[in-house]
């Protein structure tokens, strides 16, 4: 009773977008490198640039999971747990750039080369 | 309990349930009901599996990269002088990643249109798609040799050792380039199968087009992969 409560459940159930929904995602991902490029041969702020592209990463990361690896018509099941567990990656990035700090200091202040 | 009051209670539920947002009532159906929980082929499971555990592994390998550079003192190379290509009379900077970021994308255009071409059951036009992607990323490779070679013999970059600037620069490249190339190579000969199958009617005799989209999956990792790459490494 409870399956059939339950939104479609059925295992074959595929929502296929047109082909000109891949051509368009094709063309953001084609025009978001271009912009990407240029402003790196641009010699634009460091700050800026590293915010623009990192942002423009994301949204091109995005788009390609979105529509070319179909999440986005894919139950919310198998998308939390594809998109949740690589989140932890943020916490080691996070400890090793507060170490990485420390560490940096520590060569400064007693070591030299490398 | 009679049958009358039994399905008056089920009636009740199944309004208490439909207070709860669509998305979230099928989250909960999902994670509650007591058998497989997600509706998707084996293969297609299996495939993300693989694919969120080599997110940790290249998440790793730029985790890595992303220390060796902060802890470092000394100067880090400007990427875009150390890939500058002379074309035209000029060097141009960081145009062959430019390049081979643009050909990676078009692979991934591709590989998107022979799945499309997949759930269609066209026989002729996936594997030809297929087939161009497996192609595609050869010419990626080929050029990512180019630049490796480029690297290593003119501009004597080697994994302990590099002139213009950090040493750690050249571990991290060949580290994070050499992991990736590993998998485009891979995808390679996996698209090759794939196209070779789909081309000789395999599926189209089993009437399941579904590795095609399983290959695809793989594919469109890889570049996305990529994009991280060229912007962490190769922008920053």
């Amino acid at each position: 009773m409870a399956q059939e409560s339950a939104p479609s459940t059925h295992v074959e159930h595929h929502e296929h977008p047109p082909i000109n929904t891949y051509l368009r995602v094709w063309g953001l991902l084609f025009v978001l490198s271009a912009i990407l490029y240029f402003s790196d041969i641009a010699e634009m702020n460091v700050m800026l640039k590293r915010f623009l592209a990192t942002a423009f990463s994301l949204v091109k990361a995005g788009t390609i999971m979105a529509y070319f690896m179909h999440v986005k018509f894919e139950r919310l099941s198998l998308i939390l747990a594809i998109l949740l567990p690589p989140l932890l990656l943020l916490a080691l990035a996070g400890i090793l750039a507060a170490e990485g700090q420390y560490i940096f200091g520590l060569r400064e202040l007693f070591a030299e080369g490398p | 309990m009679d049958r009358e009051t039994q399905s008056e209670a089920m009636e009740q539920r199944e309004r208490q349930g439909n207070l709860l947002p669509p998305r979230l009532r099928e989250l909960f159906h999902d994670l509650i009901v007591d058998r497989r929980m997600f509706q998707v082929s084996w293969g297609k499971a299996m495939m993300w599996l693989f694919l969120v555990g080599d997110a940790f592994v290249f998440g790793s390998f730029l985790i890595g990269y992303l220390a060796a550079r902060i802890t470092t003192t000394a100067e880090w190379p400007d990427t875009g002088e150390v890939f500058a290509l002379h074309v035209f009379g000029a060097d141009v900077p960081l145009i062959l990643i430019a390049i081979m970021t643009f050909i990676l994308i078009s692979s991934s255009g591709t590989m998107a249109i022979a799945v499309n071409y997949a759930y269609k059951r066209d026989r002729v036009k996936t594997a030809l798609f297929v087939a161009l992607t497996a192609l595609i990323g050869g010419t990626f490779l080929l050029m990512q040799a180019f630049e490796w070679t480029a690297l290593i013999f003119a501009k004597e970059v080697v994994p302990w050792n590099s002139p213009m600037g950090a040493d750690q620069f050249g571990a991290s490249f060949f580290m994070l380039t050499g992991f990736h190339g590993l998998h485009v190579t891979a995808g390679v000969i996996y698209l090759a199968i794939v196209a070779s199958q789909a081309g000789r009617g395999v599926y189209e005799r089993t009437g399941n087009y579904e590795r095609v989209e399983i290959a695809g999956l793989y594919w469109h990792f890889v570049d996305l992969v990529w994009v991280f790459i060229f912007n962490f490494f190769y922008l920053w």
